[in-house]
This record gives structure tokens, C-alpha cells and sequence, in this order.
């Protein structure tokens, strides 16, 4: 009887223990979804930043959701990031070569391959960790998630035929910077009107550019605002300039829209820029004219007609009272 | 009146307030379509001297700084057979799109772009990858590479927007072997 209590217990355990340890064996999750077919594939989040002491990790989590009709095999893979010295560009994922603030063997995905059916969504644990002798800097990759390609049969073509296979990947990126750690600087390199330069414009500038520079070892967030202001002084406009990273070694250009509406005379735009570190905003401004000619015109001819009008009748009829 | 009298305070209810904050936290993500492998049309020969194909990717993010789209080829050169291949296209500025011209005694693959995000300074202002087989005389061509170049960018969120690659061989004095040749092209998407 007594052995038979023990046995039942031990039983126990170890059935609970399986089903404690399976499920830290597999803590990614997939759900399904109701959703219409979109013939795409969603990643989130498209960025993350991550601070950490040398030796530690972090775990965070992605998710991908599959709204293409049909089963899917992904691949999860990891690449070094760069920013670089071209505006344009700002940033350039590295395949397998190694980056200079190299993080890809660092990110591991609790699973590398998986499929989705259309409508489900899976979330995947990534842990993140630091040697205990990192350098004091920053470290930059992307999680690559991407479709296995077709394969195409293998008949041959009589004529010389060309093929594309395709595959479609989204790049996850990731942000890690050594607590306390690295070198800060940033500045700010050119402030201007969007798009070609012009003595007046006939309606309000499309927008703003801003040149960044990053000469440091760690990525930067600026942000800041621009507040327009006519010749009178008084703000007519505020346009946001939303945080975005600045990677290390690499110039960033970034657009500011606004072209709305019109105006009249000489406004100043003045930049107000956090430079993502410290505690001072650079600033610059740049002037404008607004002239909208063609209004202008069309008003002044008016006016001219109507005076000639009344010139006219003033100068050919006699208006006399009974 | 002898109540006024007593009770002569005003006697009003006590108020006070509570400011709750509400918050929401819209997390950014990015979404790339998989558009169908591409057959390039018609197939060339003996009497038939370049073949043009397209494939479309429309890419969606609610991030605020927007996004950047890059393709890369898996091999170089990027089209190949059992029996040949085409040689990347070569540029007369080394990686700088142009329009499209293959020399006599050349045989090359290279692909071009269009679509609201598209710089068309940099790809051209074609919005058609051309007819007949024969690339488009507005787009610049360019060899592919096996990293990344970025094709379209666009610094606000977008719900949807279309990018086209356009591909394109030639033969020039030259017969290609038949066959089929199959370039393997990669999109990536990444938020900026």
C-alpha cells in the first residue's frame, strides 16, 4: 500500500516536470486569426532598442503574422547593420559579412524556422547577451525574417528563357547600446528648404531637409521642431520632427513635409534639434519668400478692370438728381 | 427666518479633482508583400534579342520615420543556366543606373524601377518596363549586386505603397545557349 503511494507520487512528478519543462522548451506562441488574405507578411516591431550591462541579456520578443493565402515556410536569420556616409542611404545591412559594431551572433532566436498558415500570427522570444568583455560602444544588427522561394520545375526550354525567384524578407532591427557607456557626437550639418532652392516660391515649401551627422561609437536619437514664423514675428506653423535613429560613422538625412496652404512675404523656419545626447538643442533657421504671383496677378488685373469700368461710366454718363 | 439667522454660512458641496491619464502605446511594425516568381518575356533566341519581366512589392509601415526598400541578387552573376549565363549589366559609371545598352558581342541581365517612392533621378521616369521584349527607353538599368541596394524610400508611415522591379536582358551579336536561366532576387524591408 505504502509503495504504491510512493509510486503514484513519483508518477506525479514526473508528469508535472514534463510539462514544466516542455513548456520552457517551447515558449514561443502561435495564435490564429480571422483576417482577409493580403498576400503579406507583418513583422513587429521593425525596431528595438536595448540597453545592458556587459554579461547580461535581455529577452524580447517578435511577432509575424502571415496574411499571405497560403502556408508559408519563414526563416529567421541574423545580419550586422551599418549606417553610412551617403544621406541617402541610411542604413545598409551587411549578409555575411561582419560589421565593425557587430551584433548578429549575439541575437538568438528560440527558433529559426517555422510555417504559418494565412492568419497566424507567432511570437518568438529573442534573447539578446552581452560578453562580460564588450567594448563600451554600440552594437548594431537586424533580425531577417524571410519566405522560403519556390522551386521552379525542371524542365528546359527550348529557347533561352529567364526566370526570377523571388523572396521577400522584412529586417527587424536591433539597437544595443553598453550602459554608461560609449562615445556621444553628433551635429548638425545642413538645415534647408526641401527640394530645389528658389528666390520665392509661389506656394508654401514642400518641406525641410536635415543633415545629421553621427561621429561617435554609439547610435544617437535626435528630435526636435521647426516653428515657422512671418515677417511680423507671430508662428504660423508647428512641424513635429519625430525622433529617428542616427547609427555610429554615418550621416542621416531627414524630411520634414509640410506645402500647406499658401502665404504672403518672408517667413523664417527655425530649427530647434535635440542632438540625442546632453542637454542642448542646436538650432538654425533659414528664410523664404512667398509670393503667390499668380493670385497676385489675376487680383491686380481685376482691380484694373473694374477702375477702368468705373472710369468709364464716370467719365461718359452724367448722373443728376430729379 | 430664524433659520437664516442660525444657520446664517453658506453651506455649499465640497469638490475636489482627479486627472486620470490614459495612455496608448502604438507599437511600429512593417509589412512586405510576396509577389509570384517571375518568367521574363518572350523567350529569346535565334530571332529574338531581349526579354523584359516584373515583379511588384508594396510595402506597409506605421512607422513614423518610414521606410526603405533594397534588392539584392543571391549569386554574381545574377542569371544563370546549366548551360551559361548572363553577365550583369555593366554600367558606364560603375554602379549608377543608365539607360538601357548592351554592347556587340555582350549578353547582360540588369533590372530597373518605378513607383511613388522611387527616385527618379537615380531609376528614371518610366512607369512601364517597356514592350515587345525591349526595356523601356525612360527607366536606368543597373547590374544587380549581392548586397543590398535600396530602390525605393519614404520618410512618413504609408498604407500600401506599390514599388515595381523592372528586369531586362539583352544579346548583342551573341546567342545565349538555350535554356533556362533563373536569377534568385531578394526584397528586404526594413523600418527607418
Amino acid at each position: 500500500m505504502k509503495q504504491q503511494s510512493i509510486k503514484k507520487i513519483v508518477s506525479l512528478v514526473v508528469f508535472l516536470s514534463a510539462i514544466l519543462i516542455s513548456n520552457q522548451a517551447f515558449a514561443y506562441q502561435k495564435i490564429k486569426l480571422d483576417m482577409p488574405a493580403q498576400n503579406d507578411f507583418v513583422v513587429e516591431p521593425g525596431k528595438t532598442e536595448i540597453f545592458l550591462n556587459p554579461g547580461e541579456s535581455v529577452i524580447k520578443n517578435i511577432t509575424i503574422t502571415n496574411r499571405i493565402n497560403k502556408t508559408v515556410k519563414f526563416k529567421l536569420t541574423t545580419e550586422d547593420m551599418v549606417g553610412t556616409t551617403d544621406a541617402n542611404v541610411p542604413i545598409k545591412l551587411l549578409g555575411d559579412e561582419t560589421g565593425p559594431y557587430s551584433l548578429k551572433n549575439f541575437i538568438q532566436p528560440e527558433i529559426t524556422e517555422f510555417s504559418l498558415e494565412l492568419g497566424e500570427k507567432i511570437t518568438i522570444p529573442i534573447t539578446v547577451t552581452i560578453p562580460t568583455d564588450a567594448e563600451p560602444r554600440g552594437y548594431y544588427g537586424a533580425l531577417i525574417v524571410s519566405n522560403e522561394p519556390e522551386v521552379f520545375s525542371e524542365e528546359q526550354s527550348k529557347d533561352a528563357e529567364g526566370k526570377a525567384r523571388l523572396v521577400s524578407r522584412i529586417g527587424s532591427l536591433f539597437f544595443l547600446r553598453i550602459n554608461g557607456e560609449g562615445k556621444e557626437s553628433g551635429s548638425l550639418e545642413d538645415f534647408k528648404i526641401l527640394g530645389p532652392q528658389k528666390a520665392f516660391y509661389e506656394n508654401n515649401p514642400k518641406g525641410f531637409e536635415i543633415l545629421y551627422k553621427n561621429d561617435g561609437n554609439v547610435h544617437l536619437v535626435p528630435y526636435g521642431k521647426i516653428i515657422i514664423r512671418n515677417m511680423l514675428g507671430k508662428d504660423v506653423k508647428m512641424l513635429p520632427v519625430d525622433a529617428y535613429f542616427s547609427l555610429p560613422n554615418s550621416i542621416r538625412y531627414r524630411e520634414v513635409q509640410w506645402g500647406e496652404g499658401t502665404g504672403l512675404g518672408r517667413y523664417t523656419a527655425n530649427l530647434s534639434l535635440y542632438k540625442g545626447y546632453g542637454n542642448e538643442n542646436v538650432e538654425a533657421s533659414v528664410a523664404f519668400w512667398v509670393i503667390p504671383w499668380k493670385i497676385l496677378v489675376a487680383t491686380f488685373v481685376g482691380l484694373v478692370i473694374l477702375i477702368s469700368i468705373i472710369y468709364y461710366i464716370l467719365t461718359r454718363f452724367e448722373i443728376k438728381r430729379k | 427666518m430664524i433659520y437664516s439667522f442660525v444657520e446664517s454660512n453658506v453651506v455649499t458641496a465640497a469638490t475636489d479633482n482627479d486627472d486620470v491619464v490614459v495612455t496608448l502605446v502604438v507599437g511600429s511594425g512593417i509589412a512586405i508583400t510576396h509577389p509570384a516568381d517571375v518568367t521574363m518575356s518572350p523567350n529569346m533566341g535565334m530571332s529574338s534579342n531581349s526579354s523584359i519581366g516584373s515583379s511588384t512589392w508594396t510595402v506597409i509601415s506605421n512607422n513614423v520615420n518610414g521606410y526603405s526598400l533594397a534588392v539584392k541578387a543571391s549569386a554574381s552573376p545574377a542569371l544563370v543556366s546549366a548551360g551559361g549565363s548572363f553577365a550583369d549589366y555593366t554600367e558606364t559609371s560603375n554602379g549608377v543606373p543608365e539607360s538601357w545598352s548592351v554592347e556587340s558581342g555582350n549578353k547582360e541581365f540588369g533590372f530597373s524601377a518605378f513607383g511613388t517612392h522611387v527616385n527618379t533621378t537615380t531609376w528614371g521616369t518610366g512607369s512601364s518596363c517597356g514592350s515587345g521584349g525591349s526595356p523601356s527607353g525612360t527607366l536606368k538599368y543597373v547590374g544587380f549586386e549581392t548586397t543590398d541596394q535600396i530602390i525605393a524610400q519614404n520618410g512618413n508611415a504609408t498604407a500600401g505603397t506599390d514599388t515595381t522591379v523592372c528586369y531586362a536582358a539583352a544579346q548583342n551579336g551573341v546567342y545565349a545557349p538555350s535554356g533556362t536561366y533563373t536569377a534568385t532576387i531578394t526584397a528586404t524591408a526594413t523600418e527607418l
